[in-house]
């Protein structure tokens, strides 16, 4: 009697050790279904059974926060968007991964600079895994870049070749023409305060080379290569961008380029598969292209994998971050439609042949640059969102915009213990 | 003054006037008296305009005011539960149909004053209507109503909200303002003995149609139907014939009836004495102390009769009695 | 003496939650207020009135506190008027009345942000049918309709509420004194104003009071249809405040102003209060 319960104690213990359950919170769109798919290979390899939970972007933040303030958190490894990826490290919340990829010799060399650069390290430290990329690009329509009628006038006009536009002066340009002469916008632009205008207008001034701040957490907003990309920014939003465009947000946007009413938009790279789609854009599929933001450089964005510090299963959360994010399944996912952040998935001949403009995107990621990235990001966005706003309102002009930024900018740095 | 000709008015299924033809004189006090759902008030809303008739016409002065709405008839209304305006002072409502005519102020406040005074409300211009009792607020509900100067007062069960001693204090001003004003005044009540004490005039109504119209004494004294005779005062119907000018039931009774054939002899209580020899033998029943008066009720030939006596040396119940008839009483032929 | 404090007995469990649901959220935020408590150093140390002197220093709060002002002026002045209208047409004998019932009260069934959504697509300035018919009116895109805009979808949704109570107060009004004054001789449009409103009164402050506490409360709206823009012309004090506490992270700071908040509402409270007692 006394055998046979010692025999099943032991069993239940091997069970509970076998049947480790890591949970994770996850946004709930396509690409979470995607690894969603491949998690019984982890477990037929591990044994360990892995639960998603997926809410709502919007949700996701709070629900964070709450499980980092509690003793356990309920979720064992989390996706961190690099909006977050300064305030989680800076709060304490995240637990280093150095000690992790020596043990495990995991391999960061695939990834590109610059996406460990946006959700890898914070500060010298690495606490999260490149997971997701969206870097932002220029999509615009080769029809209308081609059309003779067009070529000619804007020839006549301009004393130059109607192409693809190399710098951001060239690139307004061009948007004016088109919504003087295409019948047409020129540019379907996110004017809406917050997040999309701050950041629609991050690419005009990394492409005017401009900047937010200097190595030092200087800021050096309210500069010459500020000035010219915010006058760039509203005379585009003025004159060239559909109406209604200063409280668009991306969905509007997406709506205006795919009924065929806009020549170009400022967006993440991977809505070219989106507007491309016969069957969701009919009027643009085959029409649209994609390429880096003219001047260069855009806006990078993307998402890591992190392991909260107060989280019950480091080790087993380690072990699936190591495999989601091996060449194997970053592979397997790629050819599914998940972005990747390693450039060997990039540069892989199957998943170049699905999607011949990942050419483009690598290019795109390649050079992508990030906004200030600290604990006070997301009031940053809305405090310089505001501005840019006022100044596309006309309720303020452009440098006075630039300087109220700048400061408000200043002022969060030093809250955040940026600057001195 | 007042005239309805054939004036029908339903609604939905509910037949509330039928047929309805009344007439009334310059200066009269006329009231419509039945039980709830007889369609006094119905017609009293007819004349007011709040109703429209289905068929018929209502005239007021010789005119026909059927297309007129209410605030373009020249009437005046009180209304079962005062219907004061809770936001104006008494002199506020008084003032009210005065300022919409839009007098000059001094000739409001002269007109209100007279008002005032007429219902013996002085002094209480400055109150609101939460601050005064029933009776005041009914007070004040007549000066507002007499202040347009109406051709015809209407009123609508305007005391039965009222303690039993206020309303007949306030009875006997209503009669008093009547007859100083000489208005035409409609009544309804369904009250038969503020009825009587009241009206020049009285139509009895029932399910919508004119049961009696009379005079106070006609209706109590010569009910023209057993349903006027129940209604108006009390009393026992006894079935039986007129016959030769004397009632009969079996047996020729000694009270004098006018008419001829089956129909029944109204007894009221007070008309019915004690006396040793009575034409009935009966048995008390019960005896019922109402204060100015004890009301016996006595059994005899299988008939119940009420009998009004002063409270002194009243028989117990279980005495044997004989009732004495009065000489002469109402009769009402069958089927009326 | 026993049975009050057998009353008490009863009510306490119930009084219990109802100082731990509501009463200690409201003084854990009173003392946050005056702490410089934020999610990134939680620490509960004193700061005096510091955060309220710093948030009555912000133009751009003060600006948020204005632009609310006028908007709780506008929206609720617009729903009385609009809702005592459609009640006074409800309460008609008009044909179909159920249908109309159904019609009028459907707004109040759909949540804000649902309200939110149908609106931006109806006023949406290239694919809207508003926007159509009024010309391409840019309707949230201006800084001069912004607001305005804002607040007719606001008002689209709350009159609903308004006229049904506005008609059950109708209701429940007695016939008697409205039909003494048509005897009296005023018209019904006389009558409305003089008897139908005054009789009214006391329905009127309380949806008053309500009105003006879900306007200033405002949030749900701006946050789908315009995040505040364009420019600060829908910076609404409560967005403002939401921003500073989860985009911020300033718990102390939004504390502070939203005690401002809650002050200034009850002083605006209080004046109603008081205009609906002196009859």
């Amino acid at each position: 009697m006394k055998r046979w319960l010692l025999a099943a104690a032991v069993g239940l213990g091997l069970g509970l050790a076998q049947g480790v359950v890591l949970r994770a919170l996850m946004e709930d769109v396509p690409e979470t279904r995607i690894i969603e798919e491949l998690l019984p290979e982890f477990q037929r390899q591990t044994g360990i059974r892995v639960e998603f939970e997926k809410v709502q972007y919007s949700a996701m933040h709070d629900k964070l926060v709450a499980q980092f303030l509690a003793p356990t958190n309920a979720y064992d490894f989390l996706q961190v968007d690099f909006l977050w990826a300064g305030e989680f490290p800076a709060a304490g919340w995240l637990e280093p991964l150095e000690p992790y990829v020596k043990a495990s010799g995991f391999d960061l060399s695939p990834y590109f600079p610059s996406m460990l650069d946006l959700v890898g390290y914070y500060r010298g430290t690495l606490y999260m895994i490149p997971m997701y990329n969206y870097a932002m690009g220029l999509i615009y329509r080769k029809d209308l870049l081609g059309r003779q009628d067009l070529k000619e006038r804007f020839r006549a006009q301009h004393g130059r070749a109607l192409t693809l536009p190399r710098t951001l002066e060239e690139y307004v340009e061009t948007s004016l023409f088109m919504a003087k002469n295409a019948g047409v916008s020129g540019a379907a632009m996110q004017g809406q305060r917050g997040d999309p205008n701050f950041m629609e207008f991050s690419n005009y001034l990394f492409a005017a080379k401009g900047d937010y701040v200097d190595r030092n957490w200087r800021v050096t907003l309210a500069s010459p290569q500020g000035e010219k990309a915010l006058t760039l920014y509203v005379r585009n939003i003025r004159q060239a961008a559909p109406k209604g465009a200063l409280n668009f947000n991306l969905d509007d946007t997406f709506r205006v380029m795919c009924q065929g009413q806009a020549f170009s938009m400022v967006t993440y790279w991977w809505m070219l598969p989106q507007l491309d789609d016969p069957r969701q854009c009919p009027k643009v599929a085959g029409k649209v292209a994609l390429a880096p933001m003219p001047g260069g450089v855009g806006v990078n964005g993307g998402w890591g994998w992190a392991i909260p510090r107060n989280s019950a299963n480091k080790e087993a959360a380690w072990r699936f971050i190591s495999w989601v994010e091996s060449k194997e399944i970053v592979l397997k996912r790629a050819l599914k439609g998940h972005a990747p952040t390693r450039k060997d998935a990039f540069q892989d001949p199957g998943v170049l042949r699905r999607y011949p403009y990942y050419r483009q995107a690598e290019a795109i990621i390649a050079q992508a640059k990030k906004v200030p990235i600290f604990a006070y990001t997301a009031e940053m966005e809305d405090v310089v969102g505001r501005e840019i706003s006022l100044a596309a309102a006309g309720q303020k002009g452009i440098r006075q915009a630039l300087q109220d930024a700048a400061k408000g900018l200043e002022g969060l740095l030093r809250k955040a213990g940026l600057l001195r | 003054m007042v005239e309805l000709k054939g004036v029908h008015k339903r609604f939905g299924p509910v037949r509330a006037v039928e047929g309805l033809d009344l007439r009334l004189r310059e200066g009269e006090f006329f009231t419509l008296l039945g039980p709830s759902g007889c369609g006094k008030t119905t017609t009293l809303r007819l004349v007011a305009g709040f109703e429209a008739p289905d068929r018929g016409e209502v005239l007021i002065g010789g005119e026909v005011v059927n297309p007129l709405p209410p605030e373009r008839r020249p009437i005046g209304m009180v209304f079962q539960h005062y219907a004061l305006f809770p936001n104006m002072t008494v002199f506020g409502n008084v003032a009210f149909p005065l300022r919409l005519r839009r007098l000059p102020e001094g000739e409001v406040r002269r007109r209100v004053g007279e008002l005032l005074e007429m219902v013996h409300l002085v002094g209480l211009e400055g109150r609101y209507p939460k601050e005064l009792s029933g009776g005041q607020q009914q007070r004040v509900a007549l000066a507002r109503a007499l202040a347009r100067e109406p051709k015809v007062l209407l009123l609508d069960e305007p005391l039965s909200a009222l303690d039993a001693r206020i309303r007949e204090e306030l009875r006997g001003e209503l009669k008093r303002l009547q007859g100083e004003t000489g208005l035409t005044t409609l009544y309804v009540t369904h009250d038969q003995e503020e009825a009587l004490a009241l009206s020049d005039r009285i139509a009895v109504m029932r399910e919508g149609r004119l049961e009696q119209l009379g005079t106070p004494k006609e209706v109590y004294e010569e009910p023209a139907t057993a349903f006027v005779a129940g209604f108006v005062g009390s009393g026992v119907l006894v079935p039986g014939e007129a016959r030769e000018g004397l009632f009969h039931r079996g047996r020729a009774w000694p009270v004098r009836v006018r008419g001829e054939g089956r129909g029944y002899l109204l007894l009221r209580p007070e008309r019915l004495r004690l006396d040793q020899g009575g034409f009935l033998e009966g048995r008390v029943v019960l005896a019922t102390y109402l204060g100015s008066l004890v009301r016996l009720e006595v059994e005899a030939e299988g008939l119940f009769l009420k009998v009004d006596l002063p409270p002194e040396g009243v028989p117990a119940p279980g005495e044997r009695v004989r009732l004495a008839l009065p000489p002469e009483a109402p009769f009402v032929p069958e089927g009326g | 003496m026993g049975e009050r404090r057998f009353a008490w007995a009863l009510a306490l469990p119930g009084l219990l939650v109802l100082a731990g649901v509501v009463g200690f959220p409201l003084l854990y935020a009173l003392f946050l207020s005056f702490t410089r408590y934020t999610f990134l150093s939680p620490s509960y140390a004193l700061s005096g009135p510091g955060r309220f002197a710093e948030a009555l220093g912000d133009p751009y709060f003060l600006h948020a506190l204005g632009l609310t002002a006028l908007y709780v002026a506008l929206t609720v002045g617009l729903t009385l008027v609009l809702g005592l209208l459609l009640a006074v047409l409800l309460h008609q004998n008009l044909p179909l009345k159920g249908f109309h019932y159904v019609v009028v009260g459907l707004p109040m069934l759909v949540a804000p942000v649902g309200v939110g959504l149908i609106w931006k697509m109806i006023l949406h300035p290239e694919l809207g049918i508003l926007a159509y018919l009024f010309g391409g009116v840019d309707f949230f895109g201006d800084v001069r309709y912004a607001l305005l805009s804002l607040a007719l979808v606001d008002v689209w949704q709350q009159v609903s509420f308004a006229a049904l109570v506005l008609l059950a107060g109708l209701r429940s009004l007695p016939r008697e004194p409205l039909e003494a004054a048509y005897v009296d001789g005023a018209t019904p449009f006389q009558a409305f104003l003089r008897v139908t409103l005054p009789l009214l009164r006391p329905v009127l402050v309380v949806l008053l009071i309500l009105q003006t506490l879900t306007e200033v409360r405002t949030y749900d709206l701006v946050y789908v249809l315009t995040r505040g823009g364009p420019g600060s012309a829908t910076d609404l004090v409560s967005y403002f405040i939401y921003r500073k506490a989860f985009l911020g992270l300033d718990l102390s700071g939004a504390s502070a102003m939203g005690y401002l908040l809650l002050l200034l509402t009850l002083l605006l409270v209080a004046a109603y209060y008081r205009a609906m007692t002196r009859l």
